[in-house]
């Protein structure tokens, strides 16, 4: 069992992790940049340790840092969290050979399955179908216009360290990708510190869903059920739900069979998603990725299950191995989370960081509010615009809808615009109530679902 | 909480191993900076270790190493002072995380001295993991560039100043 445990992350995952590891008994030390000193993670920690500067280069990124204060701090645990430093296996062999546990996979199976690029490879192998595209790492230009011309455009440039749609950008001619290329090199660099891209072939009408799995590091694995991602702006994620309303029993079977094996031919430790892409004309699925770590959306599978994931990763991460087994897994009723950013939705989702003046959560029967804000914190300007995930249970679909909408309404958060008058109104749309939508419908119709006003410039 | 000279040497030789060029530890009267020289590529490292307070009340000392202020402040005369009384401002529309380059180790946009048109992409600027790219606002040549790559800036804070042809 894990004893004391540095969080190596901020914002809402960060006060999520600390939460679980006191109900466990385990010691928390935060860690922040100089911005984040009013983060609400440092106050619930036991310990806080100042990492460095704002940028998250010079903090959140910084494996020498949050390595040395681990050390100062005599922890035998950090746990990642999601995005900064959370699929890096370097950092991963930088904890173990700093005699730290990683809270997550092997260094070994992120360099497998983190890197999207290997993944493909290894999903082909374990004879789970993949999307059309560069079988490794195109790092240039000139590469990525040659895969693009064989493949065929529309295409996908994809950050092969990425996750989270960080990274990522459609091209639909040749001019577009040398152009956006560059994007999203630099985001891929930002986000991960990893300019390293990919290409697959866009499939256009699709659905998003993704499988849970926990395994125990010595080829047991186990599936949590699916979430079903496809409500996406620009490759993020929007709206999350589970179980995925539109797939049949058959494939939802396959699709669990199919992330567990892929998952047990890793010996995958922790907690993962394998993410897939149900392709609606062909009724039929691809292997995208694999993310080796806690997901943003985690908690729609905790809803629908009433397994605490964070936890089971906490005592995986510990030497308890899995506390479940695939019989102990019963999915009931309907999860759907929304994400709350600081953007202004009816201002092209312009990020606007600043002080929330006035903040009151909702609360109630089957509504969860994963956040880190409290009234008069300054969302800083130099992380993710997430200030908050909604999550609803019900034991419907139509049910949770409703119960969203009351908590939506009922959250008051005023000082900076965000996305809730935005979800309110996607939550109306005829497209969301009876599930008739692909990946792409949003992108199209956001004008539908919310006005943009013009912006001057 | 205390740290050994032994511990000091086991985090330096981690950094000295990663890529990691800075680090920065600083918990409650302990604080740790140590930056890697890039020149030569040598671990010198300037390291200031604040001794844990030996009593509970002894007054803060000051801190040995100076760390730039968090904050960037839009009306520092000393960088936004316009360059001539003809030239044009580039300001930054958000507050956020200032880029000269499309990504790390790749040339700047612009330098000092070149020729812009109108809507040239001439920088990034990164709110909230949002890369934006700034244009240039005229027809002109780059005057100067107030902000170092990878700062952070304030909201109408001038990132750049040209002189429109």
């Amino acid at each position: 069992m894990l004893r004391r445990v540095l969080i190596a992350n901020r914002g809402e995952i960060a006060v999520r992790v600390i939460r679980a590891c006191r109900e466990l008994g385990i010691e928390t030390v935060a860690v922040y940049s100089e911005a984040d000193h009013d983060s609400l993670h440092v106050r619930l920690a036991d310990k806080a340790v100042c990492i460095g500067a704002a940028q998250a280069t010079r903090s959140y990124l910084n494996s020498g840092s949050l390595i040395g204060a681990a050390m100062y701090v005599k922890a035998d645990g950090i746990h990642p969290g999601y995005g900064f430093l959370a699929e890096n296996a370097a950092f991963s062999d930088a904890c173990v050979a700093a005699g730290i546990k990683f809270v997550g996979p092997t260094g070994k199976s992120i360099r497998q399955m983190a890197d999207k690029a290997v993944a493909r490879t290894m999903a082909a192998d374990a004879g789970v179908p993949t999307v059309p595209g560069s079988d490794g790492k195109a790092i240039d230009v000139a590469e990525l216009t040659a895969v693009a011309d064989e493949i065929g455009y529309p295409v996908l440039i994809k950050a092969s360290a990425g996750g989270g749609g960080r990274g990522m950008m459609l091209a639909e001619n040749p001019s577009q990708l040398s152009q956006n290329a560059m994007t999203a090199q630099a985001e891929a660099q930002a986000a991960f510190g990893d300019s390293s891209v990919y290409l697959e072939k866009y499939i256009g009408n699709a659905r998003h869903v993704e499988v849970q799995v926990l395994g125990d590091g010595k080829g047991g694995v186990i599936h949590v059920g699916e979430r079903d991602c496809s409500m996406q702006r620009r490759h993020q994620k929007v709206v999350e739900e589970g179980p995925c309303p539109v797939i049949t029993r058959n494939l939802r079977n396959e699709l669990h069979e199919a992330a567990v094996m892929l998952s047990a031919s890793v010996d995958y430790e922790g907690a993962g998603t394998v993410e897939f892409l149900v392709d609606l004309d062909k009724k039929t699925f691809y292997f995208i990725e694999m993310n080796t770590r806690i997901q943003v959306e985690h908690p729609v599978t905790e809803v629908l299950t009433g397994i605490d994931l964070v936890r089971e990763q906490l005592l995986i991460a510990g030497g308890e191995g899995l506390s479940l087994k695939q019989k102990d897994v019963k999915l009931r009723g309907h999860a759907i989370e929304c994400r709350i950013n600081a953007e202004d939705g009816a201002r092209n989702f312009m990020p606007s960081p600043g002080t929330l003046v006035e903040y009151v959560a909702p609360g109630g029967p089957g509504v969860r509010i994963d956040s880190h804000c409290y009234a008069g914190y300054a969302v800083p300007p130099y992380y993710d615009s997430m200030i908050a995930k909604v999550i609803v249970w019900a034991p419907s679909r139509s049910e949770a809808i409703d119960r969203m909408r009351t908590a939506l309404a009922g959250y008051v958060i005023n000082g900076i615009p965000s996305t809730i008058p935005f979800h309110l109104a996607l939550l109306d749309t005829i497209a969301f109530r009876k599930s008739k939508f692909n990946t792409q419908w949003l992108e199209k119709n956001i004008e539908q679902v919310m006005p943009q006003e013009n912006l001057a410039t | 909480m205390s740290l050994t000279y032994e511990d000091v040497q086991e985090i330096l030789k981690i950094i000295d191993q990663s890529s990691t060029k800075e680090i920065h530890i600083e918990v409650d009267d302990f604080k740790l900076i140590v930056r890697k020289h890039d020149a030569d590529g040598a671990p010198t490292v300037a390291s200031t270790v604040a001794p844990p307070a030996a009593t509970a009340s002894a007054p803060p000392t000051a801190t040995p190493v100076q760390e730039p202020a968090a904050a960037p402040s839009a009306d520092d005369s000393a960088k936004s002072a316009a360059p001539s009384d003809t030239a044009v401002a580039l300001n930054s529309p958000l507050s956020g995380t200032f880029y000269r380059a499309p990504s790390p180790g790749a040339d700047p946009f612009v330098e000092t001295g070149a020729k812009v048109s109108t809507g040239d992409t001439v920088c990034i600027l990164d709110v909230m993991k949002v890369m934006n790219t700034l244009k240039a606002p005229c027809d002109g040549v780059v005057l100067s560039l107030p902000v170092e790559d990878a700062e952070a800036v304030a909201a109408g804070q001038p990132v750049m100043w040209f002189e429109p042809k």
